[in-house]
């Protein structure tokens, strides 16, 4: 047997390959090779090491050895350890990562519906909203819409109903209420359409309060039955009224009653967060700065929260972490909300998929595990991610996207394989149109004439 | 601590990380300086002039650029912790609660009845014969039927409760002997009343049988009506299936072998779909004329086994050929043996990419904590409940590691006196897992090889200088047949 060179991509690397864009992630050292391929030789060498069957090992012919452009891809790669030549008699086996799923209850329920019950394992945190009518709240935009993005408690005048706990008792009768991670409760907690009916059935589990800051009450019954509890933590929102004797007040009420707490600020710009810090700076306090998309911010998002090149790659990924995001959405996975009215979603910005008076807990969660909506909302199921090298590297999709009706919070262009900054790079918009109904449409013909002038015919 | 392991194949060096979870194609330079750092030379003048001697000597077959190439890797390898020694020792630390055991029987996917102990064949190697002393002495007793019928109620109870997350999977009847189709009657009556239990319910169950077929042709109709899943016991042809005689010593081949004819001319559809082959390997057949004969007969695979490993002494051990994955017949025969599955095991361990399902996905960063050893969580693979009303966890454990009974009609499942009874078992081998490089892979149940007669414990325990051997073993093959990774990967999905 004679001894032939072997490329190989090393087991610890990350790739991904998108209409002649490549990534290969480096998970040890974070550094990174992305490159839009237009060598038709490269292209063929790299779509070889990339086909199934290889598993990431192919022989190279000296041929490809001597062609420049190969040549320094295959340097770039073994400078980085990203994959490397070995001489030997027999190829070796480099175990490619592919994820493997054991047991995949979607593709079960597909054969065998009642399976569907099954899934009530997946569950993880239920979100219990109750009725906030009555609140010291003034932000109309905050009150409406808040609750789509961030856990602020509801408020819609149109539902005037309290939703019984008793109700929400007989659906999750079914379920092991204990693998259960996290109960959140919110809304007014202190007012009068709250009762401690929930407390009794979650004895066992782990339940934060959300509330408005100014809604909570120090001397009411609330505050003084909460401390007979065990298991229990509180968020408490602030909108831009910053009224420090409350703030200092239920500081001094949770440290005294040792109480986990958080307070969690709503900015909308710049300004907000530096009130924000020199409010903090003055004083102890856990505390997190929640951005809030008020349709009139969207610079304040772009110049803070899209993600940049930077923020993608210096995440420090763990590999399984990468691999997790190919099938479920971190982010809403197993997650379950409940409005005043009794409709069930999995999140707050899609229909419902469900109600607590009608449907069953099974019905529920088929119309949840069947579909794309929101535990399975991966980014490879929308557009423009759909065509990004970098979509499991990403973090998933949030209510943000959702509620601004843009799927890509990030300064990248997948379409042209450009960064914001770099030269030859258009937005996005540039290569479709968003639509509320269909989401992103890429405009093909508009690409290619792009692509040609940024990249060139070959 | 567990160290890398260097392993070398035929034609290519590779190392394992434990703490990292990747084998990697190595370099002489790697293990070279792994090797040098191992030694903990704290002179560092001492290092110095270790390293330009045997860099003097690796000079001659590696060039400056490639030997300062691969350091320059290795340290790279060596900041992302490659090769950090791994602690183990909380990996084998797990335990088994009450609770665990009560989920385990709500979720109960096989329930076995050991329908009678009487057996119309006589063979030699049959581990409730003369060569096993594990098992009680055979008298001869049927299940009684009533005491069948407690069970099922009980397991009813905790099939319907909600701690039963397998809705609307099937859950398995077993009948087994013995030979189960000489007490009929019992099998008959406990079907009728098991289709009772799925109407009053949304249980499903499905009946399996395992026959020596020696009656078959007196009951197929029974079987076939009931869609029983039928596994025939049979080792091969005539000349392999020598040890399976009757008590006379005659040989039984050709009575099964008119039998499975009969009912594959009646029910044809039934024999495609429902039936199966089970053979014991033995030192007078051979895996490969076993495979051909169920193919070319009956055009279906068959399910070897080798004698149980508790026979005494070495008699009938199995010494024939395994498979030549060459060959796609038997690359098709491996990937539906218990090899392949090994081989999935092995893969699954010692990789990062296998996820069990979706809360897996959503709890990636989970550092999980096991029971050690191989045995199994008591009811989690199946209830084996035998002639006398012993409840074991399998049929293949001998009869003193009974974990409930059935008596004056009353079934007993002590749940915390079981937790208790394999806790004490796990702590007290726990100790020697820690330091054991099989602990992430360890498929050796304590209750049938390692706990011997005399109460003491041992194993197949792997140490670092014998590590590398089992990984040469999975690699070799796996290197020369890669195609096995896609397939074992894509294709075994265990339940």
């Amino acid at each position: 047997m004679s001894k032939k060179k072997y490329f190989y991509i090393e087991q610890y690397v990350y790739s991904n390959f998108v209409n002649n864009n490549i990534l290969l992630y480096n998970t040890f050292t974070n550094k990174f090779i992305d490159v839009f391929i237009t060598n038709k030789e490269l292209l063929n060498f790299i779509e070889r090491v990339l086909l199934k069957d290889n598993l990431r090992t192919i022989d190279v012919s000296q041929e490809e050895l001597k062609n420049v452009i190969i040549a320094k891809f295959i340097n770039k790669c073994r400078d980085l350890f990203i994959a490397d030549i070995i001489e030997s008699d027999s190829k070796p086996f480099i175990m490619s990562p592919i994820p493997k799923l054991n047991q995949n209850i979607r593709e079960s329920i597909k054969g065998n519906s009642e399976h569907v019950l099954n899934a009530k394992n997946m569950i993880k945190e239920l979100n219990y909203f109750i009725d906030s009518k009555k609140t010291l709240c003034t932000n109309i935009k905050l009150k409406a819409n808040g609750y789509k993005q961030i856990l602020f408690p509801f408020y819609n005048a149109e539902i005037d109903k309290q939703l019984e706990f008793l109700t929400i008792e007989k659906f999750l009768f079914d379920m092991n209420i204990q693998n259960i991670e996290k109960i959140n409760i919110i809304g007014n907690i202190c007012s009068e359409n709250y009762n401690n009916e929930i407390l009794v059935f979650f004895k066992n589990n782990f339940i934060q309060f959300h509330t408005y800051y100014l809604d909570f009450d120090l001397n009411g019954t609330f505050a003084t039955e909460i401390l007979k509890t065990k298991n229990k933590s509180f968020v408490f929102w602030i909108d831009n009224i910053i009224v420090e004797d409350q703030i200092l007040k239920l500081n001094e009420f949770v440290i005294k009653n040792n109480i986990y707490s958080i307070f969690k600020f709503i900015v909308t710009n710049e300004h907000e967060v530096n009130q924000v810090i020199e409010f903090t700076n003055t004083i102890t306090l856990n505390y997190e700065l929640i951005p809030f998309f008020n349709q009139t911010n969207i610079d304040f998002f772009e110049n803070n929260i899209f993600n940049t090149k930077k923020d993608i790659l210096n995440q420090k990924l763990n590999e399984r972490e990468i691999f997790s995001k190919m099938y479920i959405n971190i982010l809403n996975y197993g997650k379950l909300y409940f409005l005043p009215n009794g409709a069930i979603y999995s999140n707050l910005n899609i229909n419902p998929i469900g109600n607590i008076i009608n449907d069953e807990l099974s019905y529920t969660l088929k119309n949840e595990v069947l579909n794309d909506n929101a535990w399975f909302k991966t980014r490879d199921t929308i557009l423009p991610c759909k065509n990004c090298i970098y979509q499991f590297i990403c973090p998933p999709t949030t209510n943000y996207e959702k509620f601004i009706n843009k799927n890509n919070l990030c300064h990248y262009n997948p379409y042209i394989a450009k960064w914001q900054g770099e030269e030859g790079y258009v937005p996005v918009e540039k290569c479709g149109t968003y639509t509320k109904e269909k989401g992103f449409v890429v405009n093909k013909r508009k690409v290619n004439t792009l692509n040609k002038q940024i990249w060139g015919e070959e | 601590m567990h160290k890398t392991t260097f392993f070398s194949t035929e034609y290519n060096k590779y190392m394992f990380s434990f703490n990292k979870k990747y084998i990697l194609l190595s370099h002489p330079v790697f293990e070279y300086l792994f090797n040098s750092d191992q030694d903990k030379k704290n002179d560092l003048d001492n290092q110095l002039n270790t390293l330009t001697k045997e860099r003097n000597i690796n000079r001659e077959i590696y060039s400056n650029s490639e030997y300062d190439y691969y350091k320059r890797k290795y340290e790279m390898l060596k900041k992302a912790d490659y090769f950090l020694e791994k602690n183990c020792d909380s990996f084998v630390d797990g335990l088994i609660s009450h609770q665990d055991i009560n989920f385990e029987l709500c979720n109960l996917r096989a329930l076995v009845f050991e329908v009678t102990e009487r057996c119309n064949l006589s063979c030699a190697y049959c581990f409730y014969g003369d060569h096993y002393k594990q098992y009680e002495e055979r008298h001869d007793k049927d299940f009684n039927i009533e005491d069948a019928k407690i069970v099922l109620d009980y397991m009813k109870e905790k099939w319907t409760s909600e701690y039963n997350e397998s809705i609307g999977k099937e859950i398995y009847i077993g009948f087994y002997g013995g030979e189960p189709l000489l007490n009929f009657d019992f099998v008959k009556e406990l079907v009728n009343y098991i289709k009772t239990i799925q109407q009053q319910t949304k249980l499903k169950f499905r009946f399996n049988m395992t026959t020596n077929a020696v009656l078959l042709d007196k009951y197929m109709d029974f079987l076939v009506n009931n869609n029983f899943s039928l596994t025939i016991s049979l080792d091969g042809d005539k000349k392999n299936n020598c040890y399976r005689t009757f008590p006379n010593k005659k040989s039984s081949f050709d009575v099964v072998l008119k039998n499975i004819k009969a009912l594959i001319k009646t029910h044809s559809a039934y024999f495609k779909e429902s039936v199966m082959f089970n053979a014991v390997l033995h030192d007078k057949n051979d895996l490969i004329d076993v495979q051909n004969f169920t193919r070319n007969k009956f055009n279906k695979s068959i399910r070897c086994t080798e004698v149980n490993p508790l026979l005494v002494g070495n008699s009938f051990l199995y010494k024939g050929r395994f498979f030549n994955l060459d060959k796609s017949e038997d690359m098709h025969c491996f990937l539906e043996s218990s090899d392949a599955n090994n081989y999935n095991l092995f893969l699954q361990n010692y990789s990062k990419f296998h996820f069990e399902d979706f809360n897996d996905l959503y709890n990636y960063d989970l550092i999980k904590v096991f029971i050690p050893t191989g045995t199994c969580v008591p009811f989690s693979r199946r209830m084996f409940i035998n002639a006398h009303g012993k409840i074991l966890p399998c049929e293949t454990i001998g009869h003193e590691f009974s974990i409930g009974d059935i008596v004056n009609g009353e079934i007993n499942i002590d749940t915390k006196s079981i937790a208790d009874k394999y806790n004490s078992y796990f702590i007290k081998i726990r100790k020697r897992c820690k330091t054991c490089y099989k602990i992430n892979f360890c498929g050796q149940c304590l209750l049938l090889q390692i706990i011997k007669d005399d109460g003491t414990m041992k194993c197949n325990k792997i140490e670092h200088d014998m590590h590398h051997k089992l990984l040469e073993q999975y690699y070799s093959i796996i290197e020369k047949h890669p195609e096995l990774y896609l397939k074992i990967w894509e294709e075994i999905h265990y339940v």
